[in-house]
């Protein structure tokens, strides 16, 4: 480290999130800037991915079409229409498909849902899969930067030099697994290093949006409501309800707490196969099966998937629009009806007796299948039920990790947490004794959270110190360890080594706001000044002041002249280091007569927060 | 006993150790060993002192002897324009460290007003729509209820307005899909049209409205006081979103492309016919990014 790198601190202009979900990948950016610094007020920038009837939502398809060669030629919705297409043809090209790779990072086998390798990717192995993350990757970083530049003014538009990224990951992810993103990310052109691509696990990222974020408590009369994060030792659960799995993780706020929202991680549930693409299942498995036939439904599958796909899109659709009402002894329930319209080629395939029915059960109108309010309701509680066992399962297990402070609080976050009839259903058995939250828009909470996130990640990790700080001196010389040139005998005849580094914070610890390191260091009898010497390094671990990449930031020359002759064991000087927002002040102060000296040095945190746009901070005095 | 002591070479540079005050001296905190040892040190740094003289001296006499043996006129003359030189390169030094941070200041200066106009220009495309953003997400929501509306609530009242059994629908062309696609358009304006100005509709207002141009009512009460309720709802809530939005009554469905709308009736192919309910379009937004126009398609006609 040299002076000019160490005073290079990496400010960002603009924040980057991207969520790489199972069924999903979508990005949001913000930029930073003193306006943009009060979370309560930071406007997040979502990229729309069209979908059917003229829906907007943040996240496209996780999916990918590559040709012949391998290379990635489609991705999203865009890559599932022409895959139909060619599958249709008998994918005379060759071409390959896959989708919900994510899970194949983690191989969770039997417990969520399975990557699908079609065409020329069937029984893709690792190193493919690496390969299709990079390239989903890649894609989204393009359109992010394309996006980002729509924006320029008078040609000035953001760099992606300029950018901090943010990667979301499931909970239970392992060291290897997100070693294996991180690699993933830098082949896709992010760049690899700590400061400009973060990492955040999904629920921690919720658990942001949501503190950040009004949203609604769920019971009687469903006030408007945050996260809080103000009670050390309080404890919450995020309940992630995606398309296929429901992911619950537990967290208690540290009591030692640095700032709020420090989060400490207690449980992780394996995510269940209770996603909303189960009720979506039971709606083919049950539903069409009871309006078709069984047999007439596989010959549908069999000549028609594209237009049996239609129709589980509509019912997608309606499902999560569903309202429920709340009944006197307040039950949620599903009132209305909902009608899926049936694509014209599979109602003429149907014999005139199931044309005939269908027509009489949906009120004399051809081409609708109607789903009664019953027979939503169990669609429903094919997966509520089960949801609800396992929330239950997961506070029984949190509750082991000893005592909790406050009101435990619930976030339910994810694309099917918009369901209300879902939301209702948890309220109603947990209301009573947890606090339920789910914020105004819960399928954006990670892909927003992590945005958040991003702008300060001290809001959940507290800051860390961007390098390790200290001061030199001399300590017991180490023979065979420390170099012979730094030996020297001391005035008290012990053997000692000349500039040992003595570390007060360690490059990437938390250095809570106001914490304060302290060390005692002996003075011989004759001596009448001394001068402590402050030292920066990039190094977790430095042994002496003049190793490569040490720099002296600064120096505090203490007043020592109230204690002059007095023996080493009765002479002493206490070095603090106090850590303040952006600087760290450094006092030497003479334990014999009192007498304190001060000087102040630039703190950096490891990821640099707040807007460049404010005054500069002196860099020590 | 402390671990930590100082470096060696930040021990005292003085010749000899501040005398104490006389205050310090006559308290008895000094001892007589340490006076001597104080004295031994003065005549040891004494003796150092003497010793470095004398050797300054010697190098003086060896450099004055040099200059006799080597001075002449044009040596004196080059070293005099060498210190010139040297001064006003210095002077240039000192002029070009003021103008480097001169540059440096202005620099700083011209990226702030560099990151506050680039920042200016995200902030106003968010505030026009241009950018999609929070605004967009909770007009998001408001457009999937209006389309629930629409799609599912109004359809489903439209088949107690219009019964199957009612034969009347015969007459008319498109038939019963038609006429209840007819009668869900006329309650988007009912429900809309006054809401969006001020006037909230009223459920009895609406189903008098509604039996007054010959729809069955009878039994329709709850079904419409919950489409009523949800249409204020949507109307209250878009006013309540900072960025506007605007439902598209004014429109020539015939001009319409296939893009731009969707089909009331998803099962038929033909032409628009007429316009169901209005597209939701937000202020700024890509006209691809409007939840679309239900139009009901005149059956049997190609597109």
């Amino acid at each position: 480290m040299t002076p000019s790198t160490r005073g290079a601190t990496f400010k960002p202009k603009v924040i980057v999130a991207i969520d790489f979900g199972t069924h999903g990948t979508g990005f949001a950016w913000a930029t930073v800037s003193a306006l943009q610094d009060a979370a309560g007020h930071r406007v997040v920038v979502y990229q729309p991915f069209t979908q059917s009837g003229g829906h907007t939502y943040p996240k496209d398809l996780s999916a990918v079409l590559v040709n012949r060669a391998g290379d990635p030629v489609k991705f999203g919705e865009r890559a599932r229409n022409a895959w139909d297409r060619e599958l249709a043809r008998g994918n005379p090209q060759g071409f390959g498909y896959a989708s919900k790779f994510k899970m194949a990072i983690h191989g969770r086998e039997g417990k969520s849902d399975i990557p699908e390798f079609l065409g020329s990717l069937a029984g893709a192995r690792r190193h493919t899969v690496k390969v299709l993350v990079t390239a989903m990757l890649t894609h989204v970083r393009r359109a992010a930067l394309d996006q980002i530049g729509r924006y320029a003014v008078g040609g000035a538009a953001y760099t992606a030099d300029e950018i901090r990224w943010c990667l979301t990951i499931p909970a239970m992810w392992t060291e290897a697994d997100r070693q294996f993103m991180r690699t993933a990310a830098v082949s896709a052109g992010l760049p690899g290093d700590m400061e400009r691509l973060l990492l955040v696990q999904e629920p921690e990222a919720a658990a942001v949006y949501c503190a950040l974020n009004a949203g609604t408590v769920l019971g009687p009369d469903r006030p408007e409501g945050q996260l809080e994060v103000d009670t050390p030792g309080s404890r919450f659960m995020v309940v992630d309800c995606g398309g296929g799995t429901v992911d619950i993780t537990s967290y208690q706020i540290r009591a030692e707490g640095v700032g709020p929202g420090q989060l400490k991680e207690t449980r992780v549930a394996d995510g269940d196969r209770l996603g909303s693409a189960y009720v979506n299942h039971a709606f083919v498995t049950d539903i069409l099966s009871d309006r078709f036939g069984e047999q007439q439904l596989k010959q549908l599958i069999a000549a028609f998937p594209k237009e049996v796909g239609q129709l589980e899109t509509e019912w997608e659709t309606e499902k999560v629009r569903l309202v429920s009402e709340t009944a006197v002894d307040g039950t949620p329930v599903i009132t209305d009806t909902v009608l899926i319209s049936i694509p014209g080629k599979i109602w003429d395939a149907l014999d005139p007796g199931t044309r005939t029915r269908l027509t009489v059960l949906a009120s004399g109108e051809t081409h609708y299948i109607e789903i009664t309010a019953h027979e939503v309701t169990t669609l429903f509680e094919s997966v509520v039920r089960p949801i609800l066992s396992t929330i239950e399962r997961q506070r029984a297990a949190a509750s082991g990790d000893g005592p909790a402070v406050g009101r435990e609080q619930m976030l339910l976050v994810g694309g099917f947490a918009r369901s209300t009839y879902l939301r209702d259903r948890i309220a109603q058995r947990f209301g009573h004794e947890v606090r339920v939250i789910t914020p105004m828009d819960p399928a954006v909470a990670v892909l927003g959270g992590a945005v958040h996130f991003a702008y300060d990640p001290s809001i959940i990790w507290g800051r860390r110190s961007k390098y390790t700080y200290g001061f030199g001196c001399s300590m017991p010389f180490r023979h065979g360890i420390d170099p012979q040139e730094k030996f020297f005998i001391d005035d008290d005849g012990n053997e000692k080594c000349n500039d040992r580094f003595v570390v007060m914070a360690r490059r990437g610890d938390l250095v809570p706001t106001d914490h304060k390191a302290v060390n005692t260091v002996a003075v011989f009898p004759k001596w009448t000044s001394v001068q402590v010497t402050i030292h920066a390094t990039y190094a977790h671990d430095p042994d002496y002041t003049d190793e490569e990449g040490c720099e002296a930031i600064g120096k505090v020359i203490p007043d020592i002249s109230g204690s002059v002759g007095l023996p080493t064991s009765e002479r002493s000087l206490d070095v603090a280091f106090s850590f303040g927002t952006t600087e760290i002040e450094v006092e030497v102060c003479d334990r014999r007569s009192g007498a304190a000296r001060r000087a102040e040095v630039a703190f950096d945190d490891l990821y640099g927060r707040g807007s460049t746009d404010r005054p500069e901070t002196p860099q020590g005095r | 006993m402390y671990e930590y002591g100082w470096n060696d070479h930040e021990a005292p540079k003085e010749p000899h150790p501040a005398a104490p005050s006389m205050r310090a001296a006559t308290s008895g905190q000094y001892s007589q060993e340490w006076w001597l040892g104080q004295l031994h040190d003065l005549q040891q740094r004494l003796v150092a002192v003497e010793s470095w003289q004398h050797a300054v001296d010697a190098r003086a006499e060896q450099q004055a002897a040099k200059a006799r043996r080597s001075s002449n006129g044009s040596s004196q003359t080059d070293l005099t324009r060498l210190r010139e030189t040297v001064g006003r390169v210095s002077d240039g030094v000192t002029a070009m460290a003021h103008r480097v941070d001169h540059l440096e200041t202005r620099l700083r200066q011209a990226e702030v007003l560099l990151d506050r106009l680039r920042s200016a220009g995200v902030r106003d495309a968010i505030a026009t729509g241009e950018a999609p953003s929070d605004m967009h997400r909770r007009h998001s929501q408001i457009k999937e209820r209006y389309q629930r509306l629409v799609d599912q609530d109004l359809r489903n009242l439209a088949r107690e307005l219009c019964p199957a059994d009612a034969r009347q629908w015969d007459q008319i062309p498109g038939g019963m899909p038609a006429a209840r696609a007819r009668a869900v358009s006329e309650l988007v304006h009912m429900l809309f049209t006054a809401a969006q100005q001020g006037t909230p509709a009223t459920a009895e207002g609406v189903q008098s409205a509604l039996a007054h141009r010959g729809y069955v009512t009878e039994g329709t009460d709850p079904r419409l006081r919950k489409a009523v309720d949800g249409a204020n709802g949507i109307v209250r809530d878009m006013a309540a979103v900072e960025l506007p939005a605007s439902l598209l009554f004014d429109v020539d469905v015939t001009t319409l492309a296939e893009d731009e709308y969707q089909a009331y009736n998803r099962q038929d192919t033909g032409v628009p016919g007429f316009l169901v309910a209005p597209a939701y379009a937000v202020q700024g937004e890509a006209p691809e990014n409007h939840l679309k126009a239900f139009v009901f398609l005149a059956p049997g006609e190609a597109p």
